[in-house]
């Protein structure tokens, strides 16, 4: 569900943006009066964990695994305004540390993770939990909880990139962002989560939620719900179990965007709107009663076709890209992280298995490359390459700038002339060009392709033909669009990983400090990044030890329920690791301020490289203009 | 925030006294109880003790990071209390005087780098910029982690991390230490620096009391070694002489077991302590690992101490 850079337009990116600076202010201050000055060590293990957490596989159906996001199980412990920060420090340090998720449409990310995901599960656990502290009745609303959380924040998500084709588009009916109108991508989005992902995220809510029931029932505590309000959480409730259906319903909640409205307010009706209803109706004349709304049908029955081919082809891609043990350590030449000769070592233990790797050793590998990409962005950012050189605040904020316009570029020729630029950076910061080129171009700029290319056949983008293959025709400005899209999307991924692998966490830290950053914020996100790489190290060992201990096949169940033992076992681990880190600050004076005494200071470079920076991005914008899209 | 009423007393009073003291992590089971001890300023003191045995919650209270149940305990001649800690001068002043050492690096070491890891402390006190820079600089000189001060603690070996989380302790000058388990984890020559780091502490007047399970580094740093037992009370307190020669004692609180092994083709039982490798009753022929590597450090086999990478 991260939403990478350049799916999204300006407008909807930037208010999101904004809206969250408010949200983040407020749930600071609901912590800080709740948590106290325990609220860095807590918030931090807290961020720690629900970043952990999305590092281990679950297996669902068919041998295949996801992960969850967790938002719900920490809204469970820690309340929901404590999550909104756990969660969104999780997502920053996804986007600043690891490169996943985008750096503009950070805002839109927290908000659908980080806000309606812990809220929506919170209140509705609490509506179905009633007084129950423990039990069965419990463990079934966290699970319930955590699938309609996960699903509402998938609706949200959807109808974010679902606006973007009727915000933006050219005269001609190219989109320039996300190319799925409201009518696709919510449907999309809701279904695979409804179908796929909520699944995951009930399994591994429940079970951790029944793990700490049984070994620590104090984090799970209750305080007693406020009564007047009940009755408004049951609507809300009300409202939130309709949503999925509304969004298929006519005339309700999600059918006010219909054709004829969104026709009257931008003036421009997307063509799948138009088109799909009709294409069902001429396959399938003979199921369609005259009373059903045919292009509804035609939706839902695309929807779920739609979702069955971006998860069998996200699963196809991801089989083809997962690489055998130690092959990712040793791409384009960095060097090799010692603990794969451990992985290694296990490996050649393991037994063969049917269906590739083992699920724990799925997990290690992760966790064993989540480490690896730490230590060589290290490695990168200790090289004396050009951006290494310059102030780590000028560094973030002209890399942040040219990733902006990035997505306020609508030509695919200067959208273009952007990646080379960040093909130039990279090999003027003695980055490993290869490496870089295939991870920007790979996972992010072939996902978009993947996701975009349908929208480029004559139904849902109309226009004169470019290509014909059997049945299927693109259109010019279809196909113009997902260039656009898989352009943008390179050129933004591009400069964002060079802020990942060119900064170190700490001069990060000091940019943001220098930028004003509240201390509590960057003293937690310096503490979160530090028990992430500890726990980690856990997860690893006992992926790894867990995995040198089987012989024989386990069933998915079984696997299942270790999986949800382990991640209550770290959650445990989080909280009592937060309590010593906080006698420890606490033995050392701690008040609730944490300044540092390292400031960044501007040299002539500095200066050089900042006015440089703008002007080549006026230069950009204005270039762009020219060139229309 | 100006002179406050509860100001620590003269250095007359002792640094800390512990009466009657008993403390309970949950209604029923204590984890400390009836301890009465007495520590008074400039000794060097080891708490030895099984695993479970309450060390740690002893050196917590003593830091009052813990508090007694029941009994009383008095630091630097007034009362350690949840509520004096509140009081900004009289936790400033506590805080300045007494640092901890906990067992894992990785807990204590919360900031991005090393040298924010040693100004945490000073700047925590309220000290101006110059003074906290060149307290970081002294600490880092003392301890050798000059170069190490740039580097984010995840990419430090065992042995560095304990470094700088001394040196994160020492910015703060403070009169006593409290080591939780200070040798575990420290290969050979680590512990030999860290033996001689306690002497330097010794020679400056520094209070040290240490918890550990570690009967070498007990002998060979402490000058007074108090027991506790699985049952969670005080049952020695005397030199290290004294203790460690009453066999019966320690083979009570599980800190040595008969130990059979082989010497050639005869087979003999004696006692064997669990620690680092060291075992202080041994008397035929066994060496600690910290006696070889003086030995060798004597006949300048081993650097004399480790510098820093």
């Amino acid at each position: 569900m991260h939403i990478p850079d350049g799916y999204l337009g300006p407008q909807t990116y930037a208010v999101l943006d904004l809206l969250m600076v408010p949200i983040w202010v407020i749930a600071a201050r609901k912590v800080k009066r709740t948590l106290r000055a325990r609220q860095v060590p807590l918030l931090a293990l807290g961020s720690a964990f629900s970043f952990v957490l999305m590092m281990f596989n679950v297996p669902v159906i068919g041998g295949s695994t996801g992960h969850a996001v967790g938002a719900v199980l920490i809204a469970i412990i820690l309340g929901p305004w404590a999550a909104v920060i756990a969660v969104s420090i999780a997502l920053v340090i996804q986007a600043g540390l690891f490169g996943d998720g985008g750096i503009t449409a950070l805002g839109a990310n927290c908000f659908n993770m980080a806000v309606v995901a812990p809220f929506v599960g919170y209140y509705l656990h609490r509506l179905l939990a009633g007084d129950a502290p423990s039990g069965r009745r419990r463990i079934v609303a966290a699970g319930a909880a955590a699938y309609v959380g996960l699903v509402a924040a998938a609706i949200v998500a959807g109808v974010e990139l679902g606006l973007q084709p009727y915000l933006n588009h050219t005269a001609s009916g190219q989109a320039l962002y996300a190319p799925y109108g409201l009518g696709v991508a919510v449907p999309a989005m809701a279904l695979e989560h409804i179908l796929f992902f909520g699944w995951i995220e009930a399994a591994v809510t429940m079970g951790v939620v029944a793990a700490l029931a049984r070994s620590e029932p104090a984090l799970l505590e209750m305080k007693p719900a406020a009564r007047p309000l009940r009755w408004l959480w049951a609507a809300l409730a009300v409202l939130i179990l309709l949503t999925p259906i509304g969004a298929l319903a006519p005339g309700t909640a999600w059918g006010e965007w219909s054709v004829p409205q969104i026709k009257e307010a931008i003036g421009y009706v997307p063509a799948d709107f138009a088109r799909l209803g009709g294409v069902w109706k001429a396959a399938m004349p003979g199921y369609l009663t005259p009373g059903v709304n045919n292009t509804l049908l035609g939706y839902l029955v695309a929807a779920i076709v739609g979702t069955v081919l971006v998860v069998g082809i996200a699963l196809a891609i991801g089989a083809l890209l997962a690489r055998p043990p130690g092959g990712r350590a040793a791409v384009a030449g960095e060097p090799r992280a010692p603990r794969s000769r451990r992985a290694d070592l296990a490996a050649a233990a393991r037994p063969a298995r049917r269906g590739g790797r083992s699920l724990a050793r799925k997990t290690a590998d992760a966790v064993a490359g989540a480490m690896a990409d730490v230590l060589r962005n290290e490695d990168v950012a200790a090289r004396r390459g050009l951006l290494q050189r310059l102030d780590p605040r000028v560094r973030l904020l002209t890399l942040m700038l040219f990733a902006v316009t990035a997505t306020l570029v609508h030509s695919i020729w200067v959208l273009l002339a952007l990646i080379a630029v960040t093909l130039a950076l990279a090999v003027a910061s003695r980055v490993a060009v290869a490496s870089f080129e295939r991870k920007v171009w790979l996972s992010a700029g072939l996902f978009a392709l993947v996701i975009a290319l349908p929208s480029a056949l004559a139904w849902f983008t109309p226009g004169p033909a470019a290509l014909r293959l059997g049945p299927l025709t693109f259109t010019e400005p279809g196909l113009l669009g997902v260039a656009t899209l898989v352009t943008r999307v390179v050129a933004a991924a591009g400069f964002a990983l060079l802020v990942v692998w060119t900064m170190r966490w700490p001069d990060l830290l000091r940019a943001l400090t220098a930028l004003r950053m509240p201390d509590v914020v960057v003293a937690t996100l310096a503490m979160t990044q530090k028990q992430i790489l500890a726990l980690l190290t856990v997860v690893e060992q006992i992926h790894l030890a867990r995995e040198s201990r089987t012989l024989a096949r386990v069933s998915a169940g079984a696997d299942r329920d270790w999986v949800t033992e382990r991640m209550a076992f770290v959650a445990r681990k989080s909280m009592k690791t937060a309590e010593d880190v906080h006698d420890a600050m606490l033995s050392r004076g701690f008040t609730g301020a944490m300044p540092s005494l390292v400031r960044p200071r501007m040299g002539g470079a500095d200066w050089v490289w900042t006015l440089a920076g703008m002007a080549l991005c006026a230069l950009v914008l204005f270039a762009d203009r020219l060139a229309g899209p | 925030m100006g002179a406050a009423p509860q100001t620590p007393a003269a250095p007359a009073a002792p640094d800390f006294e512990l009466t009657a003291v008993r403390h309970e992590y949950r209604a029923g089971g204590a984890s400390l109880t009836g301890i009465d001890l007495t520590i008074r300023s400039g000794e060097h003191v080891a708490v030895v003790g099984a695993n479970g045995t309450g060390k740690s919650t002893l050196l917590k209270m003593l830091d009052g990071l813990v508090f007694p149940s029941a009994g009383e305990i008095r630091a630097f001649g007034l009362p350690l209390t949840e509520d004096a800690l509140e009081e900004p001068a009289y936790r400033r002043d506590f805080r300045a005087r007494v640092g901890y050492v906990f067992q894992e690096a990785d807990v204590q070491l919360f900031c991005s780098d090393a040298f924010d890891e040693l100004a945490f402390g000073p700047i925590q006190l309220g000290l101006s910029e110059d003074e906290v820079r060149r307290r970081v600089r002294e600490a880092a000189e003392e301890l050798h982690i000059e170069k190490l001060l740039d580097r984010p603690p995840y990419t430090l070996s065992g042995g560095e991390k304990k470094r700088v989380a001394i040196a994160s302790i020492i910015t703060m000058r403070p009169r006593v230490l409290l080591l939780d388990e200070p040798t575990s984890a420290l290969d050979p020559r680590s512990q030999v620096w860290l033996l001689d780091l306690l002497a330097d502490w010794r020679r400056e007047g520094r209070t040290v009391v240490m918890a550990t399970h570690d009967l070498s580094a007990a002998a060979e740093a402490a000058d007074r070694i108090v027991v506790l037992s699985e049952e969670h009370t005080l049952v020695a307190d005397g030199t290290p002489e004294e203790v460690l020669t009453q066999r019966e004692l320690l083979l009570a609180v599980n800190l040595i077991h008969e130990h059979t092994h082989r010497h050639a083709s005869t087979a003999h039982r004696h006692a064997h302590a669990h620690g680092a490798g060291a075992d202080p009753l041994a008397t035929h022929g066994h060496t600690s690992a910290i006696a070889e590597v003086q030995q060798q450090r004597a006949s300048g086999g081993v650097p004399a101490a480790p510098t820093s990478p």
